[in-house]
């Protein structure tokens, strides 16, 4: 009987164990220096994942901050990099569907700094370069002129 | 009773020892890590009438054009741009060095002239191109309507640098007699 009890205490602890999902991503965010402030600015520069595989999911949110004295409405949209990092290959066509954009149209108050979260999902029996790159491009729509400015978030994406 | 205290030690071990640790040798956990930089850009002006610093803003067929302040048909200095000759003012607000990249989609409404692609005009396509002070001719980037190669690279944080653009209409006469536009997209990354 006792031996019965301690394997399925022993049962039940490896059962909890397997059970334990991956840990979430470390999300330093450290603060922005104060002549930003008044700067719109985005966070972070880059994103790099390692051992990705199809059927995996990686995600990590990208920080806006709005430096107008007025709301502004940002995109927030994926990108197929014009230029990549030495070693990585443009992001396969088929990626933009498997990055999902919580908040495409984030309206940003004055000062507000915001997450959006992004997520990339690469379906089971998908392909992608053994190093590839995509951007997340964010831009103030209520730009005017004729020349516009964007800030993006490179992904580097390693697979396993 | 021996055999009982076994699996009670066991079961202790596993509950120090934690689970997801020692199981992720072999389970497949994806590595995210990223790097903790703000990135940040101004420009100005946000203003370029094609032809409309010294001339009178109407573009003519086969015939280029800069953003050049010392005039429309001036072109840079081959041997590297001035900062006199640019237009443009980019500031690097961000906390790290970045690459600018610029976009020239195509033209919609009236003509809808497309961009090449190759820096140079044809029919019913014009060319593009971006310098950067201090760059020669050589090295002025083609401003495509989607890869362009990166303009400037490296960019110091807090560094400034001026730039302009070179727009050669496209080689046939226009038929429409009606306005087209395009906006400009000058794009920072962290190198």
């Amino acid at each position: 009987m006792k031996k019965l009890i301690g394997l399925i205490v022993v049962a039940g602890l490896l059962l909890v164990g397997c059970a334990q999902p991956s840990p979430p991503p470390v999300v330093q965010t450290p603060e922005p220096p104060p002549e930003l402030y008044d700067k719109t600015w985005i966070s972070p520069g880059k994103v790099e994942v390692g051992n990705f595989y199809p059927g995996a999911r990686a995600e990590y949110p990208l920080t806006i901050h709005n430096g107008k004295d007025e709301p502004a409405e940002f995109s927030v949209t994926y990108r197929q990099p014009d230029n990549v990092g030495e070693g990585y290959a443009i992001a396969p066509s088929a990626a933009q569907s498997w990055v999902i954009i919580a908040d495409p149209a984030p309206v940003v108050a004055a000062k507000e700094t915001r997450d959006v979260l992004i997520a990339v999902v690469m379906p089971k029996g998908t392909k992608a370069p053994p190093k590839w790159e995509f951007w997340i491009a964010v831009k103030d729509v209520t730009q005017t002129g004729m020349v516009q400015t964007e800030l993006a978030c490179r992904w580097l994406v390693e697979m396993k | 009773m021996r055999k009982t205290l076994l699996a009670i030690l066991l079961a202790l071990a596993l509950v120090v020892i934690p689970a997801g640790n020692a199981l992720a040798l072999t389970s497949q956990n994806v590595d995210v890590t990223a790097t903790p930089a703000f990135i940040s850009i101004s420009n100005a002006p946000s203003t370029w009438t094609i032809n409309g610093i010294t001339g009178s803003g109407v573009i003519a067929p086969n015939t280029t054009y800069y953003s050049n302040p010392g005039g429309d048909t001036v072109s840079p200095t081959v041997g590297g741009a001035t900062d006199g000759e640019c237009r443009f003012t980019i500031t690097n607000t961000s906390t790290v060095a970045i690459n600018l990249t610029v976009l020239f989609p195509h033209h919609t409404g009236g003509d809808a002239s497309t961009n090449s692609d190759a820096g140079t005009n044809g029919a019913t396509s014009f060319g593009a191109k971006t310098y950067f002070t201090g760059q020669a001719s050589a090295a002025w980037v083609v401003a495509k309507n989607t890869g362009s190669a990166v303009g400037k690279s490296a960019l110091g944080a807090g560094v400034g640098i001026k730039w302009g653009l070179i727009y050669i209409s496209q080689s046939n006469a226009w038929g429409s007699g009606t306005n087209m536009t395009s906006t400009v997209n000058i794009t920072a990354t962290a190198s």
